[in-house]
C-alpha cells in the first residue's frame, strides 16, 4: 500500500471496512510513512478536541425564534444573545473567615438571554400577599477597602469613549454607594480590588464585528482574606484569563501576581450606535439604550456577587421586581441579579414582603414559556432559604399555564419543602385535579406518596397498548437517581424497554425519557439492562447512524455498558466500539472505558 | 403562525441543533461565536422553512448555511477569530478544583496548540476538517459544500500539512488574515 492509496482510505475513513490483512498493511504503512502517520494523528487529535455540551438556554433560545416576531421584519434579528453576568465566580464557603465568608463555590454560568416573543400580558391575577416570614437579618460586616482601577485600551472614537466614561463614573457611583465600602487609590493596600476594562471599535480584533464595545470587569480579593483553595481557584482563573484568550494580553499583568485572587467577572458587550450604547441582552434594548443603566447593572452586580453582603441593595432589587411600572427588561434584570447572588452565597436579607408576589406577577405577566420557565429556575435559587414556602408560592404553582413548567415548579416545591403540611396538602389537591397525568403524579409523589407513584409507572410502562412514547412518558415524574433505579429494578419493566427503546429512539423529540431510560438501565441489576442498553445500541447504529441523537444515545450506552462489564455481552459491545466504530469520539469513549479510565 | 412555525421548527431544525452546534464549535473553537453561528443558521432556516421542508438532507441543507454562514463572517471580519476563555468548557475545568491547575494547564496547552493552529487556516480548510472531526466522507462533504470530491480530497491534504506547519511552527501565530491572502 502507498501513500496515495492510504490516502484515499483516510479521506473516505474507511480503514474500520478493510478486511483484516487490508487494514493490516494499511496499519503497516502508517507505521512506517511518517507523513500519513502525521495525517492520521491529525485527523485523531482534531476529532478528539473537547467541545462543551450544547446548554438548554442556548437550545431553548434558538427554538424560541421560530416564535420571534422580530424575524422577517426589517433586517434580521441578529445576536441578541449576550453573555451577561457572571463568567467565573471562585468563592468557596466554609473556609471564608471574616465577614463574608457566606459563599459558595460555584462553577461558572454563560448566561444566555432568551427573547420574550412579545410584550407582556398578563396570565393571571394573583391575590394579595399574604404576611411574609421574616428571615433573620444579615450580619454586620465590617468595614472595608476596595481599589478601583479603569483600564481603557484602544477606543480613539471620541463619542463612544465619552459614553464608556459616562457609563464608568455612574459604575464608581453605584459601587461607592455599597455600605461599609471605601474606595481606595491603587497604590494603597485593600481589601478588593476592581478591574475595569473597556474595548472601543478601534480593535476590531478584540472585538467581534456585531458587538463594537466590550466591558469585562474582574473583582479579586485579597488572598490574605481567603482560604487555600480559593487562592487556588482565584490564581487558576487569573492564569486562565492571562494565557491565550481574548483577554489576556490586557490582563496578564493585572491579574494573579500580587496577592489578589478572582473571585467574579463579568462581561458586557453590545454594538455602539452613534448617541446611544443599547444592551442588547433583553428584548426591549430601546428601554436601556444607554451605557448608564449597563453600568447600573454591571455595578450591582459586583456589588452583590462579588463583595461583601449588601443588605440595601438586595431590597432595592427585590423592590424593584415588584414594581409593575418598571419596564419588564428592568424587573427581569433584578430577578436575575438576585438569583446570581442567591445561587453564590445565602441570602443576607429579609425577604421583602411583596417580593415574592412581585416575582409571582412578573411570571404571571410573562407569555413567553421559555422567558416563564427561566424566572421559575431563577425563583428556584431565592426561594430554597424560605423557612416557609408561603402561600403565595404554592397558589401560584397550579396557575402556571405550561405543562412542564408546572411539573418543575411542583418539583421545586417537593425539594425544598418536602416536610411542609401546607406544600403537603397542596400537591395533595394537584394530584387530583391538575389536568396534566405528569403533574399530578409529580404532586402525588410529592405528597408522600412514591410507591403509589412507582406502581403507576410499572402499569404504563408495561402496557403494550400505548405507545412507545406514551409508555415511557411517565418517567418523566421521577425526580431523583434513586427513584429510577428503584422503578427500573423490575425486571418486567426492563423487559418492556426492550421492546419500547428502539422505537421511541426514532422520535428525536422524546430525547429527554430517553437519555433518562438508558442511564437509569446503566444501574438496573436485572437480567434485561443489557439487552434494552444493545437494543438501543443497534437502533443508534441503524436507524439514527446520520442524526446527532444516535451519537448522544451511543455515549450514553456506552456508560451504561460501562456498569455491566460483568456481561460478557457488555464487555463484547463495547470492544466492537473501540475498535471499529465509525466515529472517533465514540471509539475514544469505549476505549477509556475498556482501559478502565 | 407561531405555533405552526415553530412545530415545522422542531420538526426540521431541532433535532439538528445539537449537530449545528458541534460543527459550529469545531470551526470557531469559542462559544460565543459558534452560539452566533447556530443562531444565523437557525434565523436562515426560520425564513426558509418552506425550503427546508423540501430538502433532501435538511442536515445538509443547515450544514451549508452555516458553512457559508462562517466563512461570510469571517471574510467580513477579516482575521481568525479570538479564543476567549470559554464560558461553558474552559472556566468550568479551570473553576473544578480536580485536576490542578498545572496538569489541567498542560493537558489545555496541547489542545490549545492543536486550536490556534485550527484557526490559521483558511475557512475553507476549516470547514473541511471540521466535516471530517464529524465523520462526514468527502462524498457527503461535496454536497454539503457544493465543492467536487477531488478538489475536497486536494484541499484536504493541503490543509492537513498547513496544519502539521503551523503546529510545528507555532511562532508563527500571525493571523492569517493579517497576512497578504494567497491567490486561492
Amino acid at each position: 500500500m502507498n501513500c496515495q492509496e492510504l490516502g484515499r482510505i483516510l479521506d473516505e475513513q474507511e480503514l474500520r471496512w478493510l478486511p483484516a490483512a487490508e487494514r493490516a498493511s494499511a496499519e503497516a504503512h502508517l507505521a512506517g510513512c511518517p507523513d500519513c502517520a502525521r495525517d492520521h494523528q491529525l485527523d485523531l487529535r482534531l476529532a478528539a478536541l473537547s467541545i462543551p455540551p450544547l446548554a438548554p438556554k442556548s437550545l431553548a433560545g434558538w427554538r424560541a425564534l421560530a416564535n420571534s416576531k422580530v424575524i422577517g421584519r426589517s433586517g434580521r434579528m441578529r445576536n441578541r444573545f449576550i453573555i451577561v453576568g457572571v463568567v467565573a465566580a471562585l468563592a468557596a464557603a466554609a473556609a471564608m473567615p471574616g465577614w463574608w465568608n457566606r459563599r459558595a463555590l460555584e462553577q461558572p454560568v454563560a448566561v444566555l438571554q432568551p427573547v420574550p416573543a412579545a410584550t407582556s400580558v398578563p396570565v393571571a391575577q394573583l391575590p394579595e400577599p399574604a404576611a411574609v416570614a421574616s428571615q433573620p437579618a444579615a450580619a454586620a460586616i465590617r468595614k472595608y477597602t476596595v481599589q478601583v482601577r479603569l483600564l481603557t485600551r484602544s477606543i480613539d472614537n471620541a463619542e463612544l469613549q465619552a459614553a464608556i466614561d459616562q457609563g464608568y463614573a455612574h459604575f464608581i457611583n453605584v459601587l461607592r454607594a455599597g455600605p461599609q465600602l471605601t474606595i481606595v487609590p491603587a497604590e494603597q493596600l485593600a481589601d478588593f480590588r476592581v478591574t475595569y476594562n473597556a474595548f472601543g471599535p478601534t480593535r476590531p480584533d478584540r472585538i467581534r464585528p456585531d458587538r463594537t464595545w466590550l466591558a469585562f470587569i474582574t473583582v479579586e480579593a485579597a488572598e490574605r482574606d481567603l482560604a487555600p483553595e480559593q487562592v487556588a481557584a482565584g490564581r487558576r482563573a487569573a492564569a486562565s484569563l492571562a494565557k491565550g484568550n481574548f483577554w489576556g494580553n490586557s490582563l496578564s499583568e493585572a491579574l494573579g501576581v500580587d496577592g489578589f485572587a478572582v473571585v467574579h467577572s463579568i462581561e458586557s458587550s453590545s454594538q455602539f450606535v452613534p448617541g446611544c450604547l443599547p444592551d442588547i441582552s433583553t428584548s426591549q434594548p430601546e428601554a436601556v439604550c444607554s451605557f448608564i443603566a449597563v453600568a447600573q447593572q454591571q455595578a450591582e452586580s459586583v456589588r452583590l456577587v462579588g463583595l461583601p453582603a449588601d443588605v440595601g441593595l438586595e431590597h432595592q432589587l427585590q423592590q424593584r421586581v415588584g414594581d409593575g411600572t418598571l419596564p419588564w427588561q428592568q424587573r427581569h434584570a433584578s430577578m436575575q441579579l438576585l438569583a446570581e447572588m442567591a445561587r453564590k452565597k445565602p441570602r443576607g436579607a429579609d425577604m421583602d414582603q411583596n417580593f415574592l408576589k412581585g416575582a409571582l406577577d412578573l411570571i404571571a405577566a410573562t407569555p413567553d414559556a421559555s422567558d416563564r420557565a427561566t424566572l421559575w429556575s431563577m425563583l428556584d435559587y431565592i426561594v430554597r432559604d424560605l423557612k416557609d414556602p408561603v402561600r403565595l408560592l404554592i397558589d401560584a404553582v397550579p396557575r402556571e399555564p405550561d405543562e412542564h413548567i408546572r411539573l418543575d415548579a411542583v418539583n421545586m416545591l417537593a425539594k425544598h419543602f418536602p416536610d411542609d403540611p401546607q406544600v403537603r396538602a397542596a400537591m395533595r389537591e394537584m394530584a387530583i385535579a391538575d389536568a396534566s397525568d405528569l403533574v399530578r403524579n409529580a404532586a402525588r409523589q410529592a405528597a408522600g406518596g412514591d410507591s403509589e407513584v412507582r406502581e403507576y409507572i410499572v402499569a404504563i410502562v408495561k402496557n403494550a397498548s400505548l405507545s412507545p412514547t406514551e409508555r415511557l412518558r411517565p418517567l418523566a415524574v421521577i425526580n431523583s437517581e434513586e427513584q429510577l433505579k428503584d422503578t427500573l429494578g423490575d425486571e418486567s419493566v426492563v423487559r418492556a424497554m426492550v421492546e419500547i427503546l428502539p422505537d421511541l429512539a426514532r422520535d428525536t423529540s422524546q430525547d429527554k425519557p430517553m437519555m433518562m431510560a438508558i442511564g437509569g438501565l446503566g444501574y438496573a441489576r436485572t437480567p434485561s439492562a443489557v439487552d434494552a442498553l444493545l437494543a438501543v445500541l443497534r437502533a443508534a447504529e441503524d436507524d439514527l447512524a446520520d442524526s446527532a441523537y444516535g451519537m448522544l444515545y451511543k455515549s450514553a450506552v456506552i456508560t451504561g455498558l460501562s456498569r455491566h462489564r460483568d456481561d460478557p455481552r457488555a464487555e463484547a459491545a463495547l470492544l466492537k466500539i473501540a475498535s471499529s466504530d465509525a466515529n472517533p469520539t465514540a471509539r475514544q469513549a469505549a476505549a477509556k472505558v475498556l482501559q478502565g479510565q | 403562525m407561531a405555533d405552526a412555525n415553530r412545530e415545522r421548527f422542531d420538526a426540521l431544525v431541532t433535532p439538528h441543533l445539537p449537530l449545528l452546534h458541534r460543527v459550529a464549535w469545531r470551526l470557531v473553537r469559542n462559544s460565543p461565536d459558534a452560539n452566533d453561528l447556530v443562531q444565523d443558521t437557525c434565523i436562515a432556516a426560520c425564513e426558509n422553512l418552506a425550503t427546508l421542508a423540501a430538502a433532501d438532507h435538511p442536515e445538509r441543507w443547515l450544514l451549508r448555511v452555516l458553512q457559508n454562514r462562517f466563512i461570510n463572517v469571517n471574510k467580513r471580519r477579516g482575521r481568525a477569530p479570538f479564543v476567549p476563555i470559554d464560558e461553558e468548557a474552559g472556566a468550568a475545568q479551570l473553576a473544578s478544583s480536580e485536576p490542578g491547575p498545572e496538569e489541567l494547564q498542560q493537558r489545555r496547552d496541547g489542545e490549545r496548540a492543536l486550536e490556534r493552529a485550527f484557526l490559521q487556516l483558511e475557512e475553507a480548510q476549516r470547514t473541511l476538517l471540521a466535516l471530517r472531526a464529524e465523520g462526514y466522507d468527502l462524498t457527503e462533504i461535496a454536497t454539503i459544500t457544493g465543492v467536487g470530491k477531488e478538489v475536497l480530497r486536494a484541499r484536504l491534504h493541503r490543509a492537513r500539512s498547513s496544519l502539521a506547519r503551523h503546529l510545528e511552527q507555532p511562532n508563527d501565530a500571525t493571523p492569517r488574515a493579517s497576512r497578504p491572502r494567497s491567490a486561492s
